[in-house]
């Protein structure tokens, strides 16, 4: 019996939320950010970038020494966080070691003051959701680590909150674990549809679990978007970078206006720009430009290429298996590029290869901010824009030139 | 800017730390000025009351050959025990860290000593002492052939009778503390020093002792100031007997207050014990910490 | 220099066995010779040639021991204040830890070290004010008086240890308390104190071991037959006339048994709890 939740998730707002530590460091600095009620929702970014400070802000383990926290209508900022009806997954599970899986799973409800039939009730819907019934009467240190996992989950599930709060839960685990963990924390979330924040810095984690995330850097949020929208339109170097496996390819040059036409100029490289970049051009462009390209949107011609095409000298080969990745040194600087299947590329070979121009993203040398169309600011949060329902990409392929 | 919940928060736990704070002042702090207070009335003992006299208790009993006796004894009975203490404990630790046939049952038992309750161990070695039917006496004179000594009525042999019960009640305090900092020691900075040609005793000096060097400042602290404040082993061994000959500082504070019924010279010795024990505190921990540095 | 290596070894080995049993043998010997001692009637006692063992085994000294001067009253009585005051540290202790570990207030790190700096006092220039004033508190003589100056001497020791207990235990099991719901109270006795109940044993037997022990106090505070301790009596019965050594050290076997009792159940959390503890010690 899956009981749906949804009734009851709140969303979550932050209103110039900061949070100082010792005199100067400021750990968490964000204006305004809404979290939409039954929403999966990821900070991400690198150590350090305040998105564990964040979440425990939301918790109410951390106090803000500024700005407001809202659940749906309430403010939050001073209530005390076994108040505010959250649940939170900790890192480390967080189990109490001394209490058995059934007591552990308990514990909650009975602070709460949960009637004996009701907490009997919740129990043993969790425990068939994550399959604990042969545990129950475990200790946690005569459990694995997946198995401690879930009885964590388990134990935030069974408080039926207004929002999940779940910090790394599976930097923990084993590869092969993760990403089990990962698929049930996807069909738990569509299950119980309650809202979850969920903090990490594995951006595959962030890209395949959630509807919306927010990539955080220096307390700041530099983009907060659904992971479509930050793949495909990061707005700023920073995020371009951090999004994406092999990483984007970075070059610096000149943007040159001449005869109608905006070129990107750099070493041994004359691009004109498409149309349609030339057409997301926000403002007037600087003259010092960072080019951005995706390692799959770099077209390698391994049957020769136009005469145009610029040529490059293969140094690195992997084959993975389902794909190749391959990195040319070129006058540009390397350019890393990933093919399908296992291709039989020698070292050494000079291959010429093209940019998808239509794929192309130009940040500013010196701010990093994107200079194209959608997401051109960097450091403030977006305001909160009504998601348009579980659509496909709105971005469709489009040919170059 | 903290919100409600820090401020009371830190109430919470102030108020949760108020009762250990409660018990420190009133049953140290107050008796501790209460005593050093004490120190300047010439007071009887039965009745509490006596005339203010200022320093004349200390001027009086900085001279007397009650005091220069106690102290004495004091530095004897503590540099002594402190010594063979070290020596013994270092030894025992050095012994316990290897590995042997029922080691583990070794090290609880050899350590025992330091639990059995004062009163029993001073009565058991009392016993054995005794002049005429003590164990001791039996069998130095059965194995060696030594006439029988008077342990503790003889003033030249009750000291070093008393140490001896000392070191050996406490000797494990000094094992516990070292045998744990031992068994850290990587077994292969030894391998290297083995390579390096470093004899047995180079191995010992170079290897074991540099990591043992903290906690001989720290044991050789301790153990000086609990020797020094001792009271109970020598009150139930000797009673300070006979003829003063074990009669340390802080059984002449006793015998100030309940013998001679001067409860401010009781107080006023105490007092000088305590300045004694904070300016070598003080200066002690100036040289070893200026040691390290050296040493770095 | 013996050039086999295994030779070498096992020589060092052995010496070290040898050295290590002839320890254990002088640190063991005292409390088996009271043990033997008491079971040997007065003639064995006195006699000019001792044997390691009685020739006659015989229980009279416990049996005289029972009877006079008050043994068993003393026994429940020390029994009493060793527990009430193990019990006042422990409980104590585990306050002024949780607070020291969990909260953040002004003097923390002072009171700390101020409260461990009274173990640098000696102890009889205590006595003479706390005597005074627990004279005129009218709680001279009585239980209350030794239970408290017990607890009193013990807590420093008892906040040291348990304060380093509470620090290994993670604060996340504070926050998930928290966020289930749990006061700062709460999280204290259902997650923090169940956690901790190895270091609170270890103080409860320390605290117990120095109470039952204890000589000074009880010389000082009690003055009636009924109200001593073992310690104070049995020392005092070795001032009476008549006074046998049988019989004392049938005493003084009854008088260790607890401790030795204890000891056995702590054995190597000892070695193991306070070196670390004393190690960590930076005055």
């Amino acid at each position: 019996m899956m009981a749906k939740l949804v009734g009851r998730s709140a969303n979550v707002r932050l209103e110039g939320l900061q949070k100082v530590f010792g005199k100067e460091t400021l750990a968490v600095d964000i204006a305004e950010m809404l979290i939409p009620a039954g929403e999966f929702v990821t900070l991400l970014g690198p150590s350090g970038c305040g998105k564990t400070t964040t979440l425990k802000l939301i918790a109410g383990l951390e106090r803000p020494s500024s700005g407001a926290i809202y659940f749906g209508d309430q403010r939050v900022t001073d209530v005390a966080p076994g108040s505010r009806d959250i649940a939170m997954v900790f890192q480390n599970y967080a189990l109490y070691p001394h209490m058995t899986v059934r007591a552990n799973l308990e514990y909650g409800l009975k602070k709460h003051h949960v009637a004996r039939d009701e907490r009997d009730r919740r129990i043993t819907w969790a425990s068939e959701v994550l399959q604990l019934e042969r545990l129950l009467h475990r200790k946690p240190r005569e459990l694995s680590g997946g198995q401690q996992q879930r009885v964590a989950l388990g134990r935030a599930m069974v408080r039926e909150p207004k929002a999940f709060l779940l910090d790394e839960p599976l930097s923990n685990l084993d590869a092969r674990l993760r990403l089990l963990m990962r698929a049930e924390l996807i069909r738990l979330h569509h299950t119980i549809d309650t809202t979850m924040i969920y903090v990490t810095h594995d951006q595959v984690e962030a890209m395949s679990m959630s509807q919306r995330i927010a990539v955080m850097r220096d307390g700041r949020v530099q983009q907060y978007d659904r992971p479509e929208v930050i793949y495909r339109y990061p707005s700023s170097r920073f995020v371009a970078s951090f999004i994406g496996s092999p990483g984007i390819n970075l070059y610096e040059g000149d943007l040159v206006a001449s005869e109608g036409a905006v070129r990107f100029v750099a070493p041994g490289v004359d691009l004109p720009l498409s149309g349609p970049i030339v057409e997301r051009l926000s403002g007037p462009a600087p003259a010092k430009v960072v080019l951005g390209i995706r390692p799959e949107d770099v077209l390698l011609h391994l049957e020769g290429g136009p005469p145009d095409a610029l040529v490059g000298r293969v140094t690195v080969v992997e084959s993975l298996g389902p794909e190749t990745i391959v990195t040319l040194e070129t006058t540009l600087g390397d350019v890393t590029t990933r093919v399908r299947g296992m291709q039989p590329i020698e070292f050494d070979v000079q291959i010429p290869f093209s940019f998808d121009t239509a794929r192309l993203h130009l940040f500013d040398a010196t701010t990093g901010d994107s200079l194209l169309r959608p997401g051109a600011s960097s450091n403030a949060i977006k305001a909160f824009r009504p998601p348009v329902a579980r659509a496909p990409s709105l971005v469709t392929q489009t040919q170059s030139g | 800017m903290p919100s409600d919940l820090e401020t009371r928060e830190k109430w919470l736990g102030f108020f949760i730390f108020l009762p250990v704070i409660l018990l420190f002042l009133v049953f140290f702090a107050y008796p501790l000025f209460y005593g050093i207070g004490l120190s300047f009335y010439k007071l009887n003992t039965l009745t509490l009351t006596g005339p203010f006299i200022g320093v004349d208790n200390f001027r009086t009993f900085l001279t007397s050959a009650d005091v220069r006796n106690a102290l004495g004894n004091s530095l004897y009975w503590t540099i002594a025990s402190l010594t063979l203490n070290l020596l013994l404990g270092l030894l025992v630790a050095l012994a316990l860290n290897e590995r042997f046939p029922g080691r583990n049952l070794a090290r609880g038992l050899a350590l025992s000593s330091y639990l059995i309750p004062l009163v029993v161990s001073a009565a058991i070695w009392q016993w054995m002492f005794n002049a005429q039917y003590g164990i001791i006496n039996y069998t130095l004179f059965k194995v060696w052939g030594i006439l029988p000594v008077s342990w503790l009525s003889d003033p030249k042999t009750a000291m070093p009778a008393a140490i001896v019960l000392n070191v050996w009640r406490t000797f494990p305090f000094v094992v516990i503390v070292l045998l744990p900092r031992l068994q850290t020691i990587p077994e292969e900075l030894y391998s290297a020093a083995k390579v390096d040609g470093a004899s047995a005793w180079d191995r010992f000096v170079d290897v074991t002792l540099p990591h043992l060097r903290s906690l001989f400042v720290v044991l050789i602290l301790l153990r000086f100031i609990f020797d020094f404040n001792d009271f109970t082993t020598l009150a139930l061994l000797t009673g300070g007997g006979p003829v003063h000959a074990t009669e340390t500082l802080p059984l002449l504070v006793y015998r100030q207050m309940f013998g001679l019924a001067d409860t401010g010279a009781a107080a006023s010795v105490a007092v000088l014990m305590l300045l004694f024990l904070l300016i070598l505190a003080v200066v002690y921990l100036q040289l070893a910490n200026r040691g390290e540095k050296v040493a770095e | 220099m013996i050039a086999n290596y295994r030779a070498r070894e096992a020589v060092r080995t052995g010496f070290i066995f040898t050295v290590t049993w002839l320890v254990v043998l002088v640190a063991v010997f005292p409390l088996f010779w009271a043990l033997s001692t008491s079971l040997r009637d007065n003639q064995e006692i006195i006699s000019r040639t001792p044997t390691l063992l009685p020739v006659d085994f015989t229980l009279e000294n416990y049996d005289t021991m029972l009877k006079l001067s008050n043994f068993p009253q003393q026994f429940s009585n020390s029994s009493i204040i060793a527990i009430g005051s193990s019990l006042s540290v422990v409980f104590f202790g585990s306050l002024g830890a949780y607070s020291l570990t969990r909260f953040r207030f002004r003097g923390q790190a002072l009171s700390l070290r101020v409260v461990l700096l009274t173990y640098l006092f000696p102890a009889v220039l205590l006595v003479v004010p706390m005597f005074i004033i627990l004279r005129n508190l009218k709680l001279t003589d009585s239980y209350a008086a030794l239970i408290i100056v017990h607890t009193a001497t013990g807590l420093p020791l008892g906040l040291w240890l348990l304060r380093a207990y509470f620090q290994s235990i993670p604060i996340e099991l504070d926050q998930a308390a928290m966020i289930d719901g749990a006061s700062r109270l709460e999280t204290l006795f259902d997650v923090l104190l169940p956690q901790a109940i190895p270091g609170m044993i270890s103080i409860f037997i320390f605290i117990f071991v120095f109470s039952w022990g204890d000589y000074l106090w009880p010389l000082i505070l009690i003055t009636s037959r009924s109200q001593m301790t073992l310690p104070l009596g049995l020392h005092t019965y070795m001032n009476d006339m008549g006074f046998e050594w049988g019989p004392l050290m049938a005493a003084t076997v009854v008088f260790a048994l607890p401790v030795v009792f204890l000891f056995t159940f702590i054995q190597s959390r000892l070695v193991r709890g306070l070196g670390a503890g004393a190690g960590a010690v930076k005055f």
